[in-house]
């Protein structure tokens, strides 16, 4: 049977990792390249960068940093952050990216999930979906684009389930609410958006440890993305993945 | 120097493709000629996309009959995903068109309400015996013929013919499939094992054929170049079975 997925993130900034700190902005944290080989050399499934560079030249360096990372990479590269156009996402793939995350570019257009579904197959197609409980109090969660912006009246399980139709492959679930909070990830997003929407989820925001972990697979999710703790090196994808197995998740050892 | 050809699809995988043959010592090109796949000491046949479009693309580029010759002669073939589905005779994705035919199987679709594509790790078992008819049969594997049917096709010598002298004997080299976790990204599966070759199973709403080997040619439903170290040296173990010498990522040859 398919194995649960850890997968660590790399926000990248001008062919640099960065790391946000609190109150000071963003921090060089380390080479690409390094950590990319390092956490692949951990046990992680996949690795994903997101482009975090605020500029078009930062956008156009993404390409060769995925072209670094993927001559020493031997998982599944998913490269999401500022993918605006088809052409944009055909760059990064030709880079060797194996996936793209499509977020704001797919609400504002999503005939773009289509467009490039037929044309390199849902596999290669993944929606970044952000989420945030509604500020009104009303029940459910609304989708967040990058901008920070909430979409009128779109609910986050109803758009994960029209990606779906429109050619994603999977949905990137992002939690705004728990993200940074280290207190888990958001299990009733999760059971919300897998109950209407058929595609693998990637659980992210909020997730400090494996028993989140398994807390965000009980609730559906098949894979969870970590940043912050692995950044920091108190704990190792290998050690995480201990961990899950002993509580009998299914892990790629 | 070895020649390797990947040969184009026009779609987007050649770039990990690619980079996991440099990372095992090798350069390949990204070509549609069919010359160039002709010649070369090794061809990969990557495929990403539906049947359909990727028979369309062998036939009109002419790699098709290349192919074909290619793994008839015995001369390496790595085919991956898609590229080891048009080996077959046709799919249930793209019905009417015709497979190459090398493999007298069809694809079929994952059964109804198991979860598709199937996206993610499985384990790969051990490489079943090659089913021969009588006696040569190796002792690596698991027989897993009860549960995968065999095809009736005369049987086919498992020793390829084309090994450089000086290679130790079939029995006594590690098996070329070994099982361990491998990466998919599939929605059409072979459930049948050809006979002649090996084949590796796994499973997902029941058995089905992980991957397959006949002398030089390897076909995986998996990405191999997308399946850690077990993926890669997977495909370390196919070149140096074809007479190729590899190189560890550090760029030192590995042994023999």
């Amino acid at each position: 049977m398919l194995t649960r997925r850890v997968i660590p993130c790399l926000d990248v900034k001008d062919g640099r990792v960065v790391k946000g700190v609190k109150f000071q902005g963003l921090r060089d944290a380390g080479d690409p390249v390094e950590r990319a080989a390092e956490y692949e050399r951990q046990g992680a499934d996949e690795l994903v960068i997101l482009d975090v560079s605020a500029t078009p030249e930062g956008r156009s360096n993404a390409a060769h940093t995925v072209a670094a990372v993927r001559a020493v990479l031997s998982i599944p590269l998913t490269v999401g952050g500022g993918v605006r156009t088809f052409e944009d996402a055909e760059r990064l793939l030709g880079a060797g990216a194996d996936k793209v995350g499509l977020n704001t570019a797919a609400v504002k257009r999503p005939e773009l999930l289509t467009e490039l579904s037929e044309r390199v197959g849902r596999q290669c197609v993944v929606l970044s979906l952000d989420a945030g409980r509604h500020q009104d109090g009303r029940p459910g969660w609304g989708v967040i684009t990058t901008s920070g912006t909430e979409r009128e009246g779109m609910e986050a399980p109803v758009w994960a389930a029209e990606a779906e139709r429109r050619g994603a492959g999977e949905i990137l679930l992002t939690s705004w609410d728990r993200d940074g909070t280290r207190e888990g990830y958001d299990c009733d997003l999760i059971r919300a958006v897998a109950g209407v929407c058929g595609l693998p989820i990637i659980a992210s925001g909020g997730g400090n440890g494996a028993h989140h972990m398994t807390d965000a697979f009980d609730a559906g999710a098949d894979a969870v993305l970590a940043a912050s703790i692995f950044h920091d090196g108190d704990t190792t994808v290998g050690d995480i993945k201990a961990q899950l197995a002993l509580t009998g998740v299914e892990v790629r050892p | 120097m070895t020649s390797c050809a990947i040969i184009a699809t026009g779609v987007a995988n050649t770039a990990s493709v690619a980079a996991a043959l440099r990372r095992i010592g090798l350069s390949p090109t990204v070509t549609a000629h069919p010359a160039e796949v002709e010649a070369a000491d090794l061809a990969v046949l990557p495929g990403v996309g539906s049947f359909a479009v990727g028979m369309a693309m062998l036939i009109n580029t002419r790699n098709d009959r290349v192919i074909t010759e290619r793994i008839n002669q015995g001369r390496p073939l790595l085919a991956v995903c898609l590229g080891m589905q048009l080996l077959g005779t046709a799919s249930e994705e793209s019905p009417g068109v015709p497979g190459l035919a090398i493999v007298p199987h069809a694809i079929t679709a994952f059964p109804k309400g198991t979860r598709t594509p199937q996206f993610g790790w499985n384990k790969v078992s051990n490489s079943s015996p090659v089913a021969d008819g009588g006696g040569g049969r190796e002792a690596d594997g698991v027989g897993l013929s009860h549960q995968v049917s065999r095809s009736e096709a005369p049987p086919v010598s498992p020793m390829s013919p084309q090994r450089k002298q000086g290679t130790s004997s079939l029995s006594s080299d590690p098996p070329l499939l070994q099982p361990g976790h491998a990466y998919f990204a599939n929605s059409y599966r072979y459930t049948d094992a050809p006979q002649g070759w090996h084949t590796a199973t796994a499973d997902h709403g029941g058995p089905f054929i992980a991957a397959m080997a006949r002398g030089n040619t390897l076909a995986c439903q998996f990405h191999p170049e997308l399946s850690g170290p077990f993926g890669l040296d997977l495909i370390r173990r196919w070149a140096e079975r074809c007479g190729v010498r590899t190189t560890a990522m550090n760029g030192e040859p590995t042994p023999c």
